[in-house]
Protein backbone atom coordinates (compact mmCIF):
# COMPACT_ATOMS: atom_id res chain seq x y z
CA UNK A 1 0.00 0.00 0.00
CA UNK A 2 1.23 3.34 -0.84
CA UNK A 3 0.11 6.90 -1.69
CA UNK A 4 1.26 9.52 -3.99
CA UNK A 5 2.90 12.29 -2.68
CA UNK A 6 3.05 15.90 -4.10
CA UNK A 7 4.92 18.76 -3.11
CA UNK A 8 4.52 22.50 -5.71
CA UNK A 9 6.08 25.40 -5.19
CA UNK A 10 6.38 28.36 -6.81
CA UNK A 11 9.09 27.22 -8.42
CA UNK A 12 8.55 23.85 -9.49
CA UNK A 13 7.54 20.87 -8.73
CA UNK A 14 10.00 19.28 -6.15
CA UNK A 15 8.28 15.80 -5.87
CA UNK A 16 5.67 13.51 -6.86
CA UNK A 17 6.47 9.92 -6.21
CA UNK A 18 4.63 7.26 -4.64
CA UNK A 19 5.43 6.95 -1.16
CA UNK A 20 4.52 4.68 1.95
CA UNK A 21 4.67 6.76 5.01
CA UNK A 22 4.67 10.65 5.35
CA UNK A 23 5.43 12.66 8.27
CA UNK A 24 5.20 16.78 8.72
CA UNK A 25 4.67 19.24 11.23
CA UNK A 26 1.31 21.01 11.38
CA UNK A 27 0.57 23.88 13.69
CA UNK A 28 -0.24 21.38 16.30
CA UNK A 29 2.21 19.07 16.20
CA UNK A 30 3.43 16.28 13.66
CA UNK A 31 1.32 14.49 11.79
CA UNK A 32 2.47 11.03 10.54
CA UNK A 33 -0.25 9.68 7.37
CA UNK A 34 -0.40 6.59 6.34
CA UNK A 35 -1.89 4.78 3.33
CA UNK A 36 -6.06 5.43 4.03
CA UNK A 37 -5.74 8.29 5.84
CA UNK A 38 -9.14 10.37 6.92
CA UNK A 39 -9.18 13.56 4.69
CA UNK A 40 -7.85 16.53 5.82
CA UNK A 41 -6.80 19.80 5.59
CA UNK A 42 -3.66 21.46 7.41
CA UNK A 43 -1.56 24.04 7.49
CA UNK A 44 1.99 23.40 8.18
CA UNK A 45 4.99 24.58 9.85
CA UNK A 46 8.79 25.42 8.40
CA UNK A 47 10.06 22.53 9.22
CA UNK A 48 11.56 18.96 8.09
CA UNK A 49 9.85 16.56 6.31
CA UNK A 50 10.32 13.07 6.27
CA UNK A 51 9.03 9.92 3.71
CA UNK A 52 9.32 6.53 3.54
CA UNK A 53 9.05 4.49 0.27
CA UNK A 54 10.42 0.54 0.30
CA UNK A 55 12.06 1.65 3.90
CA UNK A 56 14.10 3.85 2.27
CA UNK A 57 13.77 7.11 3.97
CA UNK A 58 14.07 10.55 3.28
CA UNK A 59 14.16 14.30 4.10
CA UNK A 60 12.84 17.58 3.21
CA UNK A 61 13.51 21.22 4.27
CA UNK A 62 9.99 22.29 3.71
CA UNK A 63 8.94 26.13 4.07
CA UNK A 64 5.83 25.92 5.21
CA UNK A 65 2.67 25.54 3.70
CA UNK A 66 -0.82 23.64 3.21
CA UNK A 67 -1.50 20.05 2.93
CA UNK A 68 -4.37 17.92 1.65
CA UNK A 69 -4.92 14.59 2.07
CA UNK A 70 -7.49 12.81 -0.02
CA UNK A 71 -7.92 9.29 -0.72
CA UNK A 72 -5.05 8.05 -2.75
CA UNK A 73 -2.73 11.21 -2.66
CA UNK A 74 -1.47 13.91 -0.20
CA UNK A 75 -0.85 17.29 -1.64
CA UNK A 76 1.39 19.67 -0.18
CA UNK A 77 1.74 23.63 -1.39
CA UNK A 78 4.15 25.45 -0.46
CA UNK A 79 6.80 28.57 -0.81
CA UNK A 80 9.82 26.24 -0.98
CA UNK A 81 11.08 23.01 -0.61
CA UNK A 82 14.24 21.41 -1.21
CA UNK A 83 15.26 17.40 -0.86
CA UNK A 84 18.12 17.20 1.64
CA UNK A 85 20.38 16.32 -1.47
CA UNK A 86 19.98 19.57 -3.09
CA UNK A 87 20.39 21.93 -0.33
CA UNK A 88 23.48 24.00 -0.44
CA UNK A 89 24.90 23.29 3.47
CA UNK A 90 27.26 26.68 2.50
CA UNK A 91 24.83 28.96 1.74
CA UNK A 92 22.15 28.22 4.23
CA UNK A 93 25.31 28.20 7.07
CA UNK A 94 26.03 32.14 5.40
CA UNK A 95 22.38 32.52 5.88
CA UNK A 96 22.07 31.24 9.12
CA UNK A 97 25.02 33.49 10.40
CA UNK A 98 23.26 36.41 8.33
CA UNK A 99 20.20 36.18 10.26
CA UNK A 100 21.91 35.64 13.26
CA UNK A 101 23.74 38.99 13.17
CA UNK A 102 20.58 40.76 12.03
CA UNK A 103 18.72 39.38 15.35
CA UNK A 104 21.87 40.56 17.48
CA UNK A 105 20.70 43.67 16.59
CA UNK A 106 17.16 44.40 16.31
CA UNK A 107 14.08 41.37 16.55
CA UNK A 108 13.29 41.50 13.24
CA UNK A 109 10.52 38.85 12.18
CA UNK A 110 11.87 38.64 8.59
CA UNK A 111 15.42 37.75 10.49
CA UNK A 112 13.73 35.21 12.49
CA UNK A 113 11.89 33.35 9.37
CA UNK A 114 15.45 33.16 7.54
CA UNK A 115 17.17 32.21 10.68
CA UNK A 116 14.57 29.31 10.72
CA UNK A 117 14.50 28.25 7.06
CA UNK A 118 18.28 28.18 7.20
CA UNK A 119 18.25 25.82 10.57
CA UNK A 120 15.84 23.48 8.75
CA UNK A 121 17.95 23.76 5.53
CA UNK A 122 21.11 22.29 7.51
CA UNK A 123 19.08 20.17 9.81
CA UNK A 124 17.68 18.64 6.85
CA UNK A 125 20.85 18.03 5.12
CA UNK A 126 22.15 16.46 8.26
CA UNK A 127 19.57 14.14 8.38
CA UNK A 128 20.17 12.74 5.06
CA UNK A 129 23.65 12.41 6.06
CA UNK A 130 23.02 10.20 8.85
CA UNK A 131 20.39 7.97 7.24
CA UNK B 1 15.34 62.46 -59.18
CA UNK B 2 15.81 63.04 -54.93
CA UNK B 3 19.05 64.15 -53.82
CA UNK B 4 21.55 61.89 -53.52
CA UNK B 5 23.08 63.04 -50.18
CA UNK B 6 19.50 63.23 -49.05
CA UNK B 7 18.87 59.30 -49.66
CA UNK B 8 22.01 58.67 -48.07
CA UNK B 9 21.20 60.30 -44.81
CA UNK B 10 18.00 58.52 -44.60
CA UNK B 11 19.62 55.27 -45.28
CA UNK B 12 22.06 55.87 -42.66
CA UNK B 13 19.25 56.65 -40.39
CA UNK B 14 17.43 53.69 -41.12
CA UNK B 15 20.25 51.75 -40.33
CA UNK B 16 21.00 53.10 -36.95
CA UNK B 17 17.16 52.61 -36.16
CA UNK B 18 17.64 48.84 -37.48
CA UNK B 19 20.23 48.09 -35.06
CA UNK B 20 18.32 49.52 -32.06
CA UNK B 21 15.18 47.15 -32.66
CA UNK B 22 17.10 44.61 -33.62
CA UNK B 23 18.84 45.06 -30.07
CA UNK B 24 15.84 45.24 -28.69
CA UNK B 25 14.31 42.27 -30.52
CA UNK B 26 17.08 40.16 -28.91
CA UNK B 27 16.62 41.77 -25.46
CA UNK B 28 13.18 40.66 -25.87
CA UNK B 29 13.91 37.18 -26.73
CA UNK B 30 15.83 36.65 -24.27
CA UNK B 31 13.56 38.08 -21.33
CA UNK B 32 11.00 35.94 -23.47
CA UNK B 33 12.18 32.82 -22.57
CA UNK B 34 13.28 33.50 -18.87
CA UNK B 35 9.58 34.86 -18.43
CA UNK B 36 8.40 31.49 -20.12
CA UNK B 37 9.89 29.23 -17.54
CA UNK B 38 8.53 31.49 -14.76
CA UNK B 39 4.92 30.89 -16.66
CA UNK B 40 5.59 26.98 -16.90
CA UNK B 41 6.95 26.66 -13.61
CA UNK B 42 3.94 28.72 -11.69
CA UNK B 43 1.24 27.12 -13.25
CA UNK B 44 1.32 23.66 -11.40
CA UNK B 45 1.53 25.11 -8.15
CA UNK B 46 -1.11 28.13 -8.87
CA UNK B 47 -3.24 25.40 -10.04
CA UNK B 48 -2.91 22.80 -6.93
CA UNK B 49 -3.69 25.88 -4.80
CA UNK B 50 -6.65 26.38 -6.55
CA UNK B 51 -7.66 22.86 -6.41
CA UNK B 52 -7.18 22.76 -2.51
CA UNK B 53 -8.93 26.08 -2.37
CA UNK B 54 -12.16 24.66 -4.21
CA UNK B 55 -12.21 21.33 -1.84
CA UNK B 56 -11.77 23.68 1.32
CA UNK B 57 -14.73 25.98 0.12
CA UNK B 58 -16.67 22.95 -0.72
CA UNK B 59 -15.83 21.38 2.56
CA UNK B 60 -16.28 24.67 5.06
CA UNK B 61 -18.78 23.93 8.15
CA UNK B 62 -21.85 25.79 7.45
CA UNK B 63 -21.34 28.15 9.88
CA UNK B 64 -18.18 29.49 8.86
CA UNK B 65 -17.96 32.98 7.18
CA UNK B 66 -15.09 34.90 5.51
CA UNK B 67 -15.65 38.13 4.40
CA UNK B 68 -13.61 37.73 1.42
CA UNK B 69 -16.52 35.03 0.21
CA UNK B 70 -19.70 37.24 1.13
CA UNK B 71 -21.25 38.21 -2.42
CA UNK B 72 -22.69 41.74 -1.91
CA UNK B 73 -24.96 43.05 -4.58
CA UNK B 74 -22.64 44.54 -7.45
CA UNK B 75 -22.60 48.10 -7.17
CA UNK B 76 -18.88 48.87 -8.03
CA UNK B 77 -16.71 46.49 -9.81
CA UNK B 78 -13.23 46.62 -9.91
CA UNK B 79 -11.20 45.58 -12.88
CA UNK B 80 -7.62 45.06 -12.51
CA UNK B 81 -5.73 45.72 -16.09
CA UNK B 82 -2.41 44.46 -16.24
CA UNK B 83 0.33 46.09 -18.60
CA UNK B 84 3.44 47.55 -18.36
CA UNK B 85 5.16 50.47 -18.60
CA UNK B 86 7.32 49.86 -21.46
CA UNK B 87 6.14 50.53 -24.88
CA UNK B 88 6.91 49.18 -28.21
CA UNK B 89 5.37 46.11 -27.45
CA UNK B 90 3.04 46.54 -31.25
CA UNK B 91 -0.82 46.16 -29.74
CA UNK B 92 -0.36 44.38 -26.66
CA UNK B 93 -1.23 47.59 -24.20
CA UNK B 94 -3.79 48.37 -26.74
CA UNK B 95 -5.54 44.85 -26.46
CA UNK B 96 -5.41 44.59 -22.62
CA UNK B 97 -6.91 48.13 -22.50
CA UNK B 98 -9.47 47.45 -25.40
CA UNK B 99 -10.84 44.43 -23.78
CA UNK B 100 -10.77 46.56 -20.37
CA UNK B 101 -13.05 49.35 -21.80
CA UNK B 102 -15.05 46.29 -23.24
CA UNK B 103 -15.68 44.66 -20.15
CA UNK B 104 -16.32 48.01 -18.45
CA UNK B 105 -18.98 49.14 -20.93
CA UNK B 106 -20.81 45.61 -20.41
CA UNK B 107 -21.20 46.57 -16.45
CA UNK B 108 -22.09 49.81 -16.97
CA UNK B 109 -25.21 48.96 -19.20
CA UNK B 110 -26.32 46.68 -16.36
CA UNK B 111 -26.33 49.99 -14.03
CA UNK B 112 -22.93 49.30 -12.44
CA UNK B 113 -20.53 51.50 -11.90
CA UNK B 114 -16.45 50.65 -12.89
CA UNK B 115 -13.43 51.78 -12.07
CA UNK B 116 -9.82 50.50 -13.04
CA UNK B 117 -6.94 49.29 -11.19
CA UNK B 118 -4.33 49.97 -13.67
CA UNK B 119 -0.82 48.35 -13.53
CA UNK B 120 1.75 49.91 -15.68
CA UNK B 121 1.87 53.23 -16.86
CA UNK B 122 1.26 52.52 -20.39
CA UNK B 123 -2.03 51.20 -19.69
CA UNK B 124 -2.60 54.04 -17.14
CA UNK B 125 -2.39 56.62 -19.69
CA UNK B 126 -4.60 54.92 -21.93
CA UNK B 127 -7.22 54.10 -19.47
CA UNK B 128 -6.96 57.72 -17.51
CA UNK B 129 -8.50 59.19 -21.23
CA UNK B 130 -11.59 56.68 -20.92
CA UNK B 131 -14.49 56.92 -19.15
CA UNK B 132 -14.43 55.09 -16.17
CA UNK B 133 -12.29 56.32 -13.34
CA UNK B 134 -9.47 55.13 -12.24
CA UNK B 135 -9.71 53.89 -8.54
CA UNK B 136 -5.85 53.27 -8.35
CA UNK B 137 -2.75 52.73 -10.45
CA UNK B 138 0.36 50.94 -10.06
CA UNK B 139 3.69 51.25 -11.86
CA UNK B 140 7.37 50.11 -11.54
CA UNK B 141 7.02 46.55 -11.37
CA UNK B 142 10.09 44.65 -12.86
CA UNK B 143 9.99 43.70 -16.29
CA UNK B 144 9.39 39.59 -14.64
CA UNK B 145 7.37 40.37 -11.79
CA UNK B 146 8.96 39.32 -8.30
CA UNK B 147 6.35 37.28 -5.71
CA UNK B 148 6.61 40.45 -3.67
CA UNK B 149 5.31 42.56 -6.04
CA UNK B 150 2.04 40.29 -6.59
CA UNK B 151 1.99 40.04 -2.71
CA UNK B 152 1.68 43.82 -2.35
CA UNK B 153 -0.94 44.01 -5.08
CA UNK B 154 -2.91 41.60 -4.01
CA UNK B 155 -3.19 42.49 -0.17
CA UNK B 156 -4.20 46.04 -1.36
CA UNK B 157 -6.86 44.70 -3.75
CA UNK B 158 -8.11 42.40 -1.06
CA UNK B 159 -7.89 46.04 1.29
CA UNK B 160 -10.49 47.42 -0.79
CA UNK B 161 -12.97 44.74 -1.06
CA UNK B 162 -12.90 44.60 2.59
CA UNK B 163 -13.37 47.80 3.08
CA UNK B 164 -16.01 47.89 0.60
CA UNK B 165 -14.98 49.99 -1.78
CA UNK B 166 -15.76 47.53 -4.46
CA UNK B 167 -18.17 44.71 -4.22
CA UNK B 168 -16.36 43.02 -7.03
CA UNK B 169 -12.88 42.62 -8.90
CA UNK B 170 -11.83 40.70 -11.86
CA UNK B 171 -8.35 40.33 -13.66
CA UNK B 172 -7.37 41.53 -17.05
CA UNK B 173 -4.67 39.91 -17.97
CA UNK B 174 -2.83 38.47 -21.02
CA UNK B 175 -2.93 35.02 -21.11
CA UNK B 176 0.14 33.07 -22.29
CA UNK B 177 0.13 30.34 -24.75
CA UNK B 178 3.16 30.67 -26.79
CA UNK B 179 5.54 32.68 -28.22
CA UNK B 180 2.93 33.39 -31.20
CA UNK B 181 -0.16 33.47 -29.20
CA UNK B 182 -1.36 35.35 -26.38
CA UNK B 183 -4.88 36.72 -25.38
CA UNK B 184 -6.43 39.41 -22.92
CA UNK B 185 -8.41 37.29 -20.91
CA UNK B 186 -11.13 38.04 -17.75
CA UNK B 187 -10.67 36.44 -14.51
CA UNK B 188 -12.36 36.52 -11.61
CA UNK B 189 -10.94 37.46 -8.41
CA UNK B 190 -12.95 38.78 -5.36
CA UNK B 191 -15.20 37.29 -4.08
CA UNK B 192 -13.35 34.18 -3.84
CA UNK B 193 -16.11 32.55 -3.59
CA UNK B 194 -16.95 33.15 -7.68
CA UNK B 195 -13.65 31.33 -8.59
CA UNK B 196 -14.78 27.89 -7.93
CA UNK B 197 -17.97 28.11 -10.12
CA UNK B 198 -20.28 25.25 -8.34
CA UNK B 199 -17.16 23.04 -8.38
CA UNK B 200 -17.13 22.08 -4.92
CA UNK B 201 -18.41 18.87 -4.07
CA UNK B 202 -20.86 19.34 -1.28
CA UNK B 203 -21.67 15.92 -0.45
CA UNK B 204 -18.32 15.27 0.98
CA UNK B 205 -19.04 18.19 3.69
CA UNK B 206 -18.28 17.69 7.16
CA UNK B 207 -16.18 14.10 5.99
CA UNK B 208 -12.67 16.72 6.05
CA UNK B 209 -10.62 17.46 9.14
CA UNK B 210 -8.47 20.15 9.58
CA UNK B 211 -6.00 21.20 11.73
CA UNK B 212 -5.93 22.73 13.73
CA UNK B 213 -9.54 24.29 12.32
CA UNK B 214 -11.36 25.34 9.44
CA UNK B 215 -11.29 28.59 10.11
CA UNK B 216 -7.62 28.75 10.34
CA UNK B 217 -6.58 26.89 7.50
CA UNK B 218 -8.99 29.11 5.43
CA UNK B 219 -7.07 32.66 6.91
CA UNK B 220 -4.01 31.43 5.65
CA UNK B 221 -4.90 29.80 2.37
CA UNK B 222 -7.24 32.66 1.28
CA UNK B 223 -4.66 35.30 0.81
CA UNK B 224 -1.89 32.84 -0.56
CA UNK B 225 -4.29 31.69 -3.22
CA UNK B 226 -5.40 35.28 -4.16
CA UNK B 227 -1.63 36.45 -4.17
CA UNK B 228 -1.05 33.47 -6.38
CA UNK B 229 -3.33 34.26 -8.36
CA UNK B 230 -2.17 37.57 -8.99
CA UNK B 231 1.39 36.37 -9.82
CA UNK B 232 0.47 33.96 -11.77
CA UNK B 233 -0.83 36.64 -14.14
CA UNK B 234 0.98 39.34 -13.83
CA UNK B 235 3.65 36.36 -15.41
CA UNK B 236 1.31 35.24 -18.05
CA UNK B 237 1.19 38.97 -19.29
CA UNK B 238 4.93 39.87 -18.62
CA UNK B 239 5.51 36.47 -20.60
CA UNK B 240 2.83 37.99 -23.23
CA UNK B 241 4.26 41.39 -23.49
CA UNK B 242 8.39 40.10 -24.22
CA UNK B 243 6.48 37.72 -26.66
CA UNK B 244 4.61 40.45 -28.47
CA UNK B 245 7.71 43.14 -28.21
CA UNK B 246 10.23 40.23 -29.75
CA UNK B 247 7.43 40.12 -32.60
CA UNK B 248 6.91 43.95 -33.00
CA UNK B 249 10.80 44.39 -33.07
CA UNK B 250 11.19 41.68 -35.40
CA UNK B 251 8.76 43.03 -38.31
CA UNK B 252 10.04 46.41 -37.29
CA UNK B 253 13.71 45.69 -38.58
CA UNK B 254 12.48 43.40 -41.48
CA UNK B 255 10.63 46.69 -42.18
CA UNK B 256 14.00 48.53 -41.94
CA UNK B 257 15.59 46.25 -44.26
CA UNK B 258 13.36 46.28 -46.88
CA UNK B 259 13.24 50.39 -47.22
CA UNK B 260 17.07 50.11 -47.19
CA UNK B 261 16.78 48.23 -49.99
CA UNK B 262 14.52 49.91 -51.76
CA UNK B 263 16.39 53.23 -50.79
CA UNK B 264 19.89 51.77 -52.08
CA UNK B 265 18.28 50.91 -55.50
CA UNK B 266 16.93 54.58 -55.51
CA UNK B 267 20.55 55.91 -54.76
CA UNK B 268 22.01 53.87 -56.95
CA UNK B 269 19.67 54.61 -59.64
CA UNK B 270 19.89 58.59 -58.62
CA UNK B 271 23.83 57.98 -58.86
CA UNK B 272 24.18 56.33 -62.71
CA UNK B 273 22.02 59.88 -63.43
CA UNK B 274 24.21 62.07 -62.41
CA UNK B 275 27.39 60.26 -63.73
CA UNK B 276 25.30 60.31 -67.29
CA UNK B 277 24.48 63.65 -66.73
CA UNK B 278 28.28 64.90 -66.34
CA UNK B 279 28.98 62.28 -68.87
CA UNK B 280 26.96 64.08 -71.61
CA UNK B 281 27.89 67.58 -70.23
CA UNK B 282 31.92 66.69 -71.18
CA UNK B 283 30.80 65.44 -74.29
CA UNK B 284 28.69 68.41 -75.02
CA UNK B 285 31.45 71.03 -74.09
CA UNK B 286 34.38 68.97 -76.17
CA UNK B 287 31.55 69.05 -78.96
CA UNK B 288 31.36 72.97 -78.69
CA UNK B 289 35.30 73.52 -78.62
CA UNK B 290 35.51 71.62 -81.70
CA UNK B 291 32.82 73.62 -83.35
Amino acid sequence: MSFKLEIVTPDRTVISEEVDFLRVRGTEGELGILPGHAPLFAVLEIDILQFRRDAKEEVVALMGGFMEVGPDQVSIVSDGAERAVEIDVLRARAAKERAEAQLAKVKDVGAEVALQRALIRLQAAQGSRAI
Amino acid sequence: MPNIREIRSRVRSIKSTEQITKAMEMVAAAKVRRAQERVLAVRPYAEKLQGIFRELVGNLPPDYESPLLVERPVRKVGLVVMSSDKGLAGSYHVNIVRLALARAAEWERRGVEVGFFAVGSKGIQLLKRSGPSLFAAYQGFGAIPSAAEARGLAADLVDKFEKGEVDRIEILYTRFHSLVRYQPTVADFLPASIIEEGEARKEESGQHLFEPSAGFVFDRLVPKQLETEIYRSLLESAASEQAARMTAMGSASKNAKEMIRTLSILYNKARQASITREILEVVGGAEALKG
